[in-house]
């Protein structure tokens, strides 16, 4: 079929070659649905894979959800990356935050740590935009510093440190209002 | 409670909602074989990727040869100051370190420098203790050995032969000024030459069938003089190798 899905010996396979075989399409797929065009698709996945190989020894579960997870993120935002100069504008609304938002302090002893309470947040994250919870979750999530995010997902460290001022603003802003309406 | 705190248990909760929220983000993809029937993989991305993963190997092996090359240039650091310590502070140790290699070619024995100096005893038991000073070749073909020592004046003449006592090589020193020497030189082609840093003559008369080299020079206070039937670049490297022992 392919050269690589010819080696049998799973042994003599790295850990980065493992990690691609295991979600290289999921990967295309992502990229697809941006870039409209196989070529490009792979294009985006092998810069991913660029901006992975110093980066590969962090990963330790090659087969996890929150592996798959990490990749899409970083697929993702390259293939927006190369959309956004191919068409010099950005569609994708990277750039400018749309809406302002304000910095509230957040009462905390108005927080009840409960299952529903994680339920909402987790559900304010999946529904904040792309640029902000992508850069949440390799922050808090993954654990990379704001430079290796920044490598990562080809922006400027400054911008990194941004969008995750605005990002845990917006939720601890969703976090706030959720309280006090109750 | 103060900002700090807050902001930081706030950050704890975030952390928490957002590794589950990665683990339900990556549970909804789609699974990888479900996507196989509609992707489309060219050969050459396939390439790229065998490249990169070449790279990767590289890169894995070039850090593992950079770590092991600090452990061993460390290892290597405290051997030597190990080993420094112990020649500065232990005779016996400097003594065995500095007992060089011998070196031999074509039938020579070379001792280039020796603390133990057991071989210029031998030597020196076959010249006269009164001989207030001593100047021998210390590079000598192999089997040969002082067979005679004879002061006239203030000429010095040592002589080494072989054990068949076929073989003879006439060493003389003299100080300047105090008396002369002559090596016969008819019939036979004189060159100038240099022995070290002083200038002197080379001669190579046959006679009675064999071939006898003399080779006469000095330095700034003492004439030598060295005949031989043995070739003429043996005689000069023996020339090269007269030392002032005592």
């Amino acid at each position: 079929m392919t050269v690589i899905l010819n080696m049998d010996n799973r042994d003599r396979r790295s850990k980065f070659e493992e990690l691609y075989l295991a979600h290289k399409n999921i990967m295309l797929y992502t990229s697809y649905n941006i870039l409209k065009d196989w070529q490009l698709a792979e294009d985006a996945v092998h810069t991913s894979f660029l901006r992975l190989l110093n980066k590969i020894d962090t990963i330790n579960d090659i087969a996890c959800n929150k592996t798959r997870n990490f990749l899409v993120i970083i697929v993702r935002n390259v293939s927006i990356d190369m959309y956004n100069k191919r068409k010099k504008h950005s569609e994708y609304g990277y750039d400018e935050l749309s809406e302002k938002i304000e910095d509230q302090d957040l009462s905390v002893e108005e927080i009840v740590i409960s299952h529903d309470k994680i339920k909402e947040l987790m559900d304010n994250i999946s529904s904040l935009d792309k640029k902000y919870s992508d850069v949440l979750m390799l922050r808090f999530a993954y654990h990379y510093s704001e430079e290796e995010i920044a490598h990562l997902l080809g922006i400027s460290y400054e911008n990194v440190r941004i969008r995750l001022y605005r990002g845990r603003n917006f939720l601890k802003n969703k976090l706030s209002g959720v309280s006090r309406d109750e | 409670m103060n900002k700090e705190l807050k902001d930081k248990i706030f950050c704890d909760i975030l952390e928490y909602a957002l590794e589950l929220e990665c683990e339900r983000a990556g549970k909804e993809l789609p699974a990888e074989a479900e996507l196989l029937q509609n992707l489309s993989i060219s050969k050459e991305f396939e390439k790229r990727m065998l490249a990169l993963f070449r790279v990767r190997k590289r890169k894995t092996v070039t850090k593992y040869i950079l770590s092991l090359s600090k452990k061993v240039a460390v290892c290597f650091m405290l051997v030597l100051i190990l080993n420094i310590t112990l020649l500065i502070t232990v005779d016996a140790y400097r003594v065995n370190f500095f007992n060089l290699c011998v070196t031999v070619k074509d039938g020579f024995t070379t001792f280039v420098f020796t603390e133990d100096n057991r071989e210029n005893e031998v030597e020196m038991s076959r010249i006269p203790e009164d001989w207030d000073t001593v100047y021998l070749p210390v590079s000598i073909p192999g089997g040969f050995s002082i067979k005679n020592s004879i002061s006239t004046g203030s000429i010095k003449r040592i002589i080494y032969s072989d054990k068949d006592n076929k073989l003879t090589i006439n060493f003389s020193y003299y100080p300047i000024k105090s008396s002369t020497f002559s090596i016969d030189t008819e019939d036979s082609q004189m060159d100038k030459i240099y022995i070290g840093a002083n200038a002197g003559y080379l001669s190579v008369k046959a006679s009675d069938g064999e071939e006898r080299t003399s080779v006469v020079w000095n330095d700034d206070t003492t004439a030598f003089s060295l005949i031989s039937t043995l070739d003429k670049k043996t005689v000069i490297n023996i020339a090269k190798s007269v030392k002032k022992i005592k």
